[in-house]
């Protein structure tokens, strides 16, 4: 079981995550709905894990991302989101995201992406 | 696609009514059975297969039959044996009006006419429609005359078949000057192009979306639920974006917008594709270079 902290702005995807997550025997410990809200709260809580979308309001995912990780280089970030460009994977994993899933979720991807991180996490 | 369209020209003709087609999907619904029951029923793949193969379905915008060869699960010749079995959707209809008398074979044909003309087909079209594939018929409804345009709408279709509805029913797309919404939720892209996608309507039928995105029951247009449709445009934008991208076209996903009370302008004007989802009308809209004005 992970702490994980939800960060979409879309309110359908956080609840969407949530319900995966949760059913999972996860612990959604918080959710944001833009980067810099993202970033605030992966101070303040240290999550076992983040799920980071791309395209938000005031700060992208990217931006989010990279702030993160220059405050725990150790940091497990995995992008959800439907901006998978090229260029976006390429970005998101320059700046040491864990993973890179993209929309629309499907359930059992998401998961064993998900155990996928947490397990090397663990190793 | 054609077959719903097709069925709603025989109803504004008077041709049928409203009634027989209720009669007639019902029994469509009876002969219409998945590729995955089919394929169980004949024992040609386990249960799990089949489950397997719904699964891999909703997550990569593939046919059934096609998984299902590419697993090793089923020949080409033992797809091709089910998709028989099945039933093509505009043959049921026209089996179902004949056996029950609506219509002599002739009549059909010569409907079937009418409607190519009516609508701005051409006869060559005719097989495309009867006997084509999902992606050929859209784009047969989706042609204007900016190639880019009727890749972006056409991917925005199939996406609504795959999670909005299986059965909309799709009108030809259309352009006007200027597009006023009673309701709309928009998403740009920017970059190489400058594209904006939204959905729109003009009292609170995108609800129909906004539950089927989110599998919630919505019963008013409001924060959550706008969200949803937005949502889904999206994920339709990513898709295209991320297609795009692999051509080294370069688009950015602006965060989508919603509101009531929006008039949407562009200098190719505005290209909307209008469909019923339900009987819920729901207007599909793509503008180039466009402007969102209140
Ligand atoms: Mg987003």
């Amino acid at each position: 079981m992970a702490r994980i902290l939800v960060v979409d702005d879309s309110r359908t995807t956080r609840k969407i995550l949530r319900k995966m997550l949760e059913n999972r025997g996860h612990e959604v410990v918080d959710e944001a709905a833009n980067g810099e809200e993202a970033v605030a709260k992966y101070k303040e809580i240290k999550p076992d894990l983040t799920t980071l979308d791309i395209t938000m309001p005031v700060l992208d995912g990217i931006g989010a991302l990279k702030q993160i990780i220059d405050f725990d280089s150790n940091a497990k970030v995995i992008m959800v989101t439907a901006a998978g460009q090229k260029h976006k994977v390429m970005e998101a994993m320059k700046a040491n995201a864990a993973e890179f899933i993209t929309k629309p979720l499907l359930e059992e991807e998401v998961m064993e992406r998900i155990d996928r991180v947490l397990q090397k996490a663990n190793d | 696609m054609f077959e719903q369209h097709f069925a709603n020209y025989l109803m504004e003709k008077q041709k049928i009514s409203e009634t027989q087609y209720v009669l007639v999907q019902e029994q469509q619904k009876i002969s219409r059975v998945k590729l995955g029951l089919i394929a169980v029923a004949e024992k040609l793949i386990s249960n799990e297969q089949a489950e397997e193969l719904n699964l891999l379905q909703k997550s990569t915008d593939r046919r059934f039959g096609d998984l299902a060869i590419e697993k090793g699960y089923l020949t080409p010749e033992q797809v091709d044996f089910m998709l028989e079995k099945q039933g093509n959707p505009y043959l049921q209809l026209m089996q179902i009006l004949t056996e029950n008398n609506v219509f002599s074979v002739d009549e059909l044909e010569e409907l079937l006419n009418d409607y190519i003309v009516d609508n701005g087909f051409q006869a060559k079209d005719l097989e495309v429609l009867k006997n084509g594939d999902l992606d050929s018929i859209i784009a047969l409804f989706i042609k204007t005359d900016n190639s880019l345009v009727n890749d972006y709408l056409a991917l925005a279709v199939r996406n609504v078949i795959r999670f909005i509805n299986s059965r909309p029913l799709v009108n030809k797309v259309q352009v006007v000057k200027e597009y006023s919404a009673g309701n709309l939720s928009y998403q740009r892209l920017t970059g190489d192009n400058e594209l904006l996608l939204g959905f729109a309507s003009n009292d609170n039928e995108l609800l129909e979306i906004a539950s089927a995105f989110a599998k919630e029951d919505f019963n008013q247009l409001d924060e959550d639920s706008f969200d949803s449709v937005c949502e889904f445009i999206n994920c339709i934008n990513g898709l295209f974006a991320t297609e795009l991208s692999h051509n080294d076209v370069i688009l950015e996903i602006m965060p989508p917008a919603f509101g009531p009370n929006q008039k949407l302008s562009g200098p190719e004007g505005v290209f909307i594709v209008p469909m019923s989802l339900n009987g819920k009308q729901v207007d599909l809209i793509a503008v180039v270079n466009g402007q969102v004005d209140q």
